[in-house]
């Protein structure tokens, strides 16, 4: 998974945020819960006691011990109910205090006393819970200058178990709730970054041959499609710039090339009349042949403007550039058996790659007249043709003149010559390998040279192998 | 033989007019397009050479009237660009031929008398030429009965040569049929070939049947003219 992705944060925060608002909402639910049933009991407890107040304190001196429980468990029998009911003095003196409870919860010849005896308390309601298992609600009153405080309690075991099972169900639903917002959140977060992927899928197939196409809109008025019409705005300045370009190209080609064809003509003109001198016809030879070399440069340079323009990858089609290498030698054997050449071809396997194959073919033709034409009589060319980690490598070696070390680095310059002298005799403009990069760059490959003096050169081109191979080939 | 040239280089007009003339062709020229549509509608020619860049109508829109009228007539286009959809384009469009340039008077001749022949003068499966017999079906080759070993680029070349007994053929024509685009610039690759089929085929024998034409290219056979 791609933790960089825009899918992969937005459904991170998607699901942060929701984690941080269940455990919100589960801390409220709970704590306000707790609140509201503490309340209930305490109000219940109250209220009890205003009632023990009004039936037992009035007559509380005419009671004994024993009548006085015998009161009091007529009324609210404590112990059945699991409560807690004390009376006692402002001095310590417990008048009376309800037995052991039936479910056992507290012991009530343990429970500290409410209030502080030695304080003077003001009358009215005082509560508090003095231990994990008992809510204690005191009231302190005055009678006959005496006062008196009467305590009722009850367990609270049933509400701690009833919160203890809310936090259960909490923690059970809560991940469920955040699971469902992760997939959820992940699948919205892909429907609304769906328009994109449109856009994504539609700009790949956007290349300099189809530039009047351009990415769809959804008509949702948002920021994506904003971006849509953005991003066709700069395909239609690519286009119109492209357009202008390579009507540049083709006027420029035009207007040079025109005034070299009337010139080649008026010359031929001359050298067909028979009436020309010798010495004419030689240095008008010599004017054609410079005319002829004008020309193979004008050739190379258009052929470069028209490549660096988008030429260089028209088609794209997979095929088996190995067949074409082995095609290809085949055409120009001669060449090498000329030289004596002995050759060697190591094309075990089809290799699939994705492109120009006419270009790409212009490539190994360049590359293999170049390893010839540089060989010595009766020296050895080796070819490869291999998939090495996902590229389709192609290796020329020769065992020629080689490549200066000074040289090495400029020889895929336009017009460099690595040797002025010898370029004299070699056609072509020092343009020819210039190509073979631009069209190796416009397949998102590379090509470079290794050259020792006199023992060698390797060209080695390296393309990226079809992702798709065995279709339409 | 007449042959109408429309091109908008008067020079250039000037200059291929004197030159097909001395080569025994009548000539007419137009500057425009307009003009020339008229002139295709005048006369019948043998032959148009037309430029694609032209004032008025252009080259190809011209073609386009040229072929609504007759389907026949060869065309040989003039260009100054060279880009391959351009030449596909031409070619769909039903130019003949395409000449990019600046070209050479020689291949323009050369081209231009193909043009005018229209169809390979060897039609037949078994060519023979003297004592050579080239069997198109088979792709065997015999010399006074004695079978030739050629390999498969050797036997192409040397069927095109033979399919056009008689006829000159340019290095470049002989790579746009025998190669392919690619090939362009290496026209020393025919001249290695050809010196290749000499060894093997006229090695020996007293009439060389492969000849050169100085500064144009080859021809198989005695060169035979219009």
């Amino acid at each position: 998974m791609n933790v960089r992705s825009i899918n992969f944060r937005l459904t991170l925060w998607y699901t942060v945020l929701i984690l941080t608002a269940s455990v919100a909402f589960g801390a409220y639910t709970y704590l306000s819960f707790e609140h509201r049933l503490y309340t209930e009991i305490q109000n219940m407890l109250a209220s009890r006691i205003e009632h023990l107040r009004d039936d037992v304190l009035p007559t509380l001196s005419s009671y004994t011990r024993d009548t006085l429980r015998q009161k009091v468990e007529e009324v609210y029998s404590p112990e059945q109910n699991d409560r807690f009911v004390r009376i006692s003095k402002m001095d310590g003196t417990v008048l009376y205090v309800s037995g052991h409870p039936r479910e056992n919860t507290f012991n009530p010849d343990l429970i500290p006393p409410l209030l502080n005896y030695t304080t003077t308390i003001t009358e009215g309601m005082q509560s508090l819970r003095t231990s994990d298992h008992l809510l204690l609600v005191g009231y302190v009153t005055k009678l006959d200058n005496d006062q008196y405080i009467l305590e009722m309690g009850t367990s609270i075991t049933p509400v701690i178990s009833a919160l203890h099972k809310l936090i259960v169900t909490l923690l059970i639903g809560l991940p469920i709730v955040v699971l469902i917002a992760v997939l959820g959140g992940s699948a919205l977060v892909s429907r609304a970054l769906q328009p994109v992927e449109d856009m994504r899928e539609t700009a790949e197939q956007i290349s300099f041959s189809n530039l009047r196409q351009r990415l769809p809109l959804n008509r949702s008025g948002d920021a994506i499609e904003q971006l849509a019409k953005t991003l066709n705005q700069m395909l239609e300045r690519l286009d119109q710039a492209y357009q202008q370009a390579s009507r540049f190209s083709a006027d420029a080609s035009h207007e040079l090339r025109t005034p070299l064809a009337i010139m080649r003509s008026e010359l031929e003109t001359i050298l067909n009349r028979q009436d020309a001198p010798l010495p004419f016809r030689e240095h008008i030879g010599s004017v054609l042949e410079e005319n002829e070399r004008l020309s193979n440069i004008v050739d190379g340079l258009f052929s470069l403007a028209r490549l660096d323009a988008g030429e260089a990858k028209i088609d794209h089609k997979i095929f088996d550039i190995a067949q074409l290498t082995c095609l290809t030698l085949e055409q120009m054997q001669l060449l090498a058996e000329e030289k004596s050449l002995s050759v060697k071809i190591n094309a075990p396997l089809p290799i699939f790659v994705k492109g120009d194959a006419g270009r790409l073919k212009q490539v190994i033709v360049n590359i293999l007249d170049n390893a010839i034409k540089y060989s010595i009589a009766g020296g050895s060319l080796s070819i490869s043709i291999l998939s090495v980690s996902g590229n389709a490598v192609l290796t020329v070696e020769d065992n020629g003149i080689g490549i200066p070390q000074e040289a090495l680095p400029h020889i895929f310059e336009r017009f460099y010559r690595a040797d002025k002298v010898r370029s004299r005799t070699i056609q072509g403009a020092g343009l020819g390998l210039s190509i073979v990069r631009s069209i190796c760059q416009a397949h998102g490959g590379t090509v470079d040279a290794k050259s020792r003096e006199s023992l060698g050169t390797v060209v080695t081109v390296e393309l990226p192998l079809s992702t798709k191979p065995n279709t339409q080939i | 033989m007449r042959i109408l040239l429309v091109e908008d280089e008067s020079k250039l007009v000037q200059a291929l007019a004197d030159n097909l003339k001395t080569e025994g062709f009548a000539v007419d020229t137009a500057l425009n397009g307009i003009d020339g549509m008229e002139m295709v509608a005048s006369y019948a020619y043998d032959l148009i050479i037309l430029d694609i860049m032209l004032p008025g109508l252009d080259g190809s829109q011209l073609l386009q009237k040229v072929r609504a009228r007759n389907r026949e007539v060869p065309v040989l286009m003039l260009t100054a660009k060279d880009s391959v959809q351009d030449k596909v384009k031409y070619f769909e469009a039903g130019a003949d031929d395409y000449l990019t340039k600046p070209f050479s008077f020689a291949e323009l001749l050369v081209r231009a008398k193909a043009l005018l022949r229209r169809r390979p003068s060897q039609q037949t499966d078994v060519i023979h030429v003297d004592d050579f017999v080239l069997d198109r079906l088979t792709r065997k080759v015999k010399r006074a009965d004695k079978r030739i070993e050629l390999s498969s680029k050797e036997y192409a070349l040397l069927e095109y040569l033979a399919t056009n007994t008689g006829r000159v053929l340019s290095r470049t024509m002989i790579i746009e049929h025998v190669w392919d685009q690619s090939f362009e610039n290496l026209t020393n690759i025919v001249d290695v070939y050809i010196r290749q089929l000499r060894t093997k085929i006229d090695e020996g024998h007293e009439h060389k049947l492969i000849r050169t034409i100085r500064g144009v290219g080859y021809v198989f056979g005695d060169e035979v003219n219009l």
